[in-house]
């Protein structure tokens, strides 16, 4: 799994990416699941409705009874643009970077996310991509989009 | 519309751009801009305090503002208090509850204040300040503010209806003509030519610098009035008509089709409904610009032209000259000057209905009196409505902005006389 970023510890209130341990979150299965390489969400065991982001109750029926489940590690590209400047701390240095809104293949979710592996003049509307989960250096992992094509 | 008949009696801004200025100090120059305007209000009268404020404990590091504001600007409410927080609707949000305040008899008259400051000595915390505003923990971490999210707005428009970078320049390219008429307004002595707006650098795909509003510091202030007050404080109220307001989505993986935002046409239609009109009745509105592709997607929204055509509308409102003054209506509230029945029927409306023709619907049609404006970080400054308004090139003519009382008006009672 790579890991490229964030290279220094910032202080909670300026750091984007999740607490993510289960002191933390109750949601920490969905890090340790990433952690193993399978991107999930959680499933409504009552109603069968699939959630995104994962949730600790089903937005449709409030059941607290969920599943975890895998999610598709392909999808296409809905829309995309590119920061070109005036990015958020900690991700000035990866300007230019390219972000979009992907349909995950077989599944009713459109998830964003960043998407790598080629410049932001590359990419199409409807070009492929594949999920990647990736570490932070302090242990922590987030997923990502990369071009496949 | 239920409930008492409330209305806007005055307002006030400060300039807005980078300023050398605090959060608190602005919520003190809009307070005294305010008192200015409306010199028949008294301090004490106010009773309530609505203050818009988007991200003060990021871009100020200061939470608790209504009491901070209330301390600032004079004012001991003693009816209502309150914060409202919806990002760039948080001041539309600020009129609207005391709008249901004062309809519901909680409050008689009420201030709604927006304060903003966003210039940060660095601008990266400033980013990440906006990247906030998303689902944080899960879009924040890819990157997602503003600009890209509107960016794919964009995208989407031009693949699925031909929408064109010219068209989202004719936006800007008449809000920044609009806002050079406006001496509070941020680029108010810079001219923005389509070409020139064409040539500047790409921000966000396809959006460049000119579709993005820039980051600013301003405050504006407005005073409501029960239908029993208005009259106190002026002859020619605004009568807040209507009203609506929808949540869509946060999290960026419910944003739909992105192209057509169904949520403020359902605003739209129960705010035109509770004013009782219909689109085309309005001679005016103001449209939220935050970038350029919203403006063009909130006129197919608000059924001002047809899903898919607002970048030819956009086109046809850029080549369109200022042609009425009166606000009447915007994407949260349906402003009219007289509710239906109401004995307080200003004279200035009173005939301006029969006047009164639909808007362009098509933007070959050369439609005679609709004038979208830019958004209230440029096109606000003291004002107050008075009679025959409408009939003047309002916003070329100073004058107009200040307060006048009209002869043989009800008498109001001027601060601090008792």
């Amino acid at each position: 799994m790579p890991s490229d970023r964030p290279k220094e510890k910032r202080p909670f209130l300026l750091d984007f990416f999740p607490l993510e341990g289960p002191e933390q979150t109750r949601l920490s299965r969905f890090f340790d699941r990433l952690r193993e390489g399978r991107l999930s969400t959680t499933r409504c065991s009552k109603d069968g409705e699939l959630h995104w982001p994962p949730r600790t109750a089903c937005p449709r029926c409030h059941s607290e009874e969920l599943d975890w489940v895998d999610l598709p590690e392909t999808g296409t590209i809905y829309a995309f643009s590119a920061v070109l400047g005036g990015a958020p701390l900690g991700l000035e240095g990866d300007v230019p970077f390219s972000v979009g809104l992907v349909d995950l293949d077989g599944a009713s979710l459109r998830l964003f996310g960043r998407i790598d592996g080629r410049p932001w003049t590359d990419l199409k509307v409807g070009g492929r991509v594949g999920v990647e989960p990736y570490a932070l250096e302090d242990g922590r992992v987030f997923y990502r989009f990369r071009a496949l094509e | 519309m239920s409930g008492r008949a409330v209305a806007l009696v005055g307002g006030a801004t400060t300039p807005f751009g980078v300023r050398p200025t605090t959060w608190a100090e602005m919520a003190q120059e809009v307070g005294a801009a305010l008192f200015r305007a409306v010199p028949e209000l008294r301090t004490d009268e106010v009773d309530s305090l609505f203050v818009g404020a988007a991200e003060p404990e990021r871009f100020a590091f200061q939470s608790h503002v209504a009491p901070l504001a209330a301390e600032q600007m004079g004012l001991r409410p003693h009816r209502v208090i309150q914060r409202t927080e919806l990002a760039c609707a948080s001041g539309q949000s600020a009129i609207r509850s005391a709008y249901a305040a004062i309809a519901s008899g909680l409050s008689d008259v009420a201030v709604a204040v927006g304060v903003e400051k966003m210039n940060l000595p660095s601008m990266a915390e400033a980013n990440t300040s906006m990247g906030c505003v998303m689902d944080r923990p899960w879009d924040g971490p890819h990157g997602a503010t503003a600009p890209p999210f509107f960016a794919m707005v964009a995208q989407r428009h031009m693949l699925e209806y031909g929408t064109t970078e010219e068209q989202l320049a004719a936006v800007s390219e008449k809000n920044h003509r609009f806002a050079n008429s406006n001496p509070h307004s941020q680029f108010y002595s810079k001219k923005f030519s389509k070409e020139k707006l064409l040539a500047l650098p790409l921000v966000a795909p396809p959006l460049r610098l000119g579709d993005c509003s820039s980051m600013t510091d301003g405050a504006a202030a407005v005073v409501l009035a029960s239908e029993e007050l208005v009259s106190r404080y002026t002859d020619a109220p605004a009568w807040i008509r209507g009203t609506g307001q929808y949540s869509d989505f946060h999290n960026l993986a419910h944003a739909g089709s992105l192209s057509q935002w169904p949520g403020l046409s359902v605003a739209a239609r129960e705010a035109l409904g509770r004013a009782r009109i219909s689109v085309g009745d309005l001679d005016v509105a103001e449209i939220h610009d935050c970038f350029t592709i919203s403006e063009i997607v909130e006129y197919e929204a608000l059924g001002l032209c047809g899903p898919g055509e607002g970048g030819p509308f956009a086109a046809g409102m850029s080549a369109a000259t200022w042609s009425s003054t009166l606000a009447a209506a915007c994407s949260v509230a349906a402003i009219h000057s007289a509710r239906p029945g109401s004995p307080r029927r200003s004279r200035s409306t009173a005939s301006s209905r029969s006047r009164s023709r639909p808007p362009a619907r098509h933007p070959t049609r050369s439609g005679p009196s609709c004038t979208i404006s830019r958004a209230a970080r440029t096109s606000t400054r003291s004002w107050s409505i008075r009679p025959g308004a409408r009939r003047e090139r309002g916003h070329q003519d100073p004058a107009h902005v200040r307060h006048r009382r009209v002869p043989g008006a009800p008498p109001g009672r001027g601060r601090g006389t008792g």
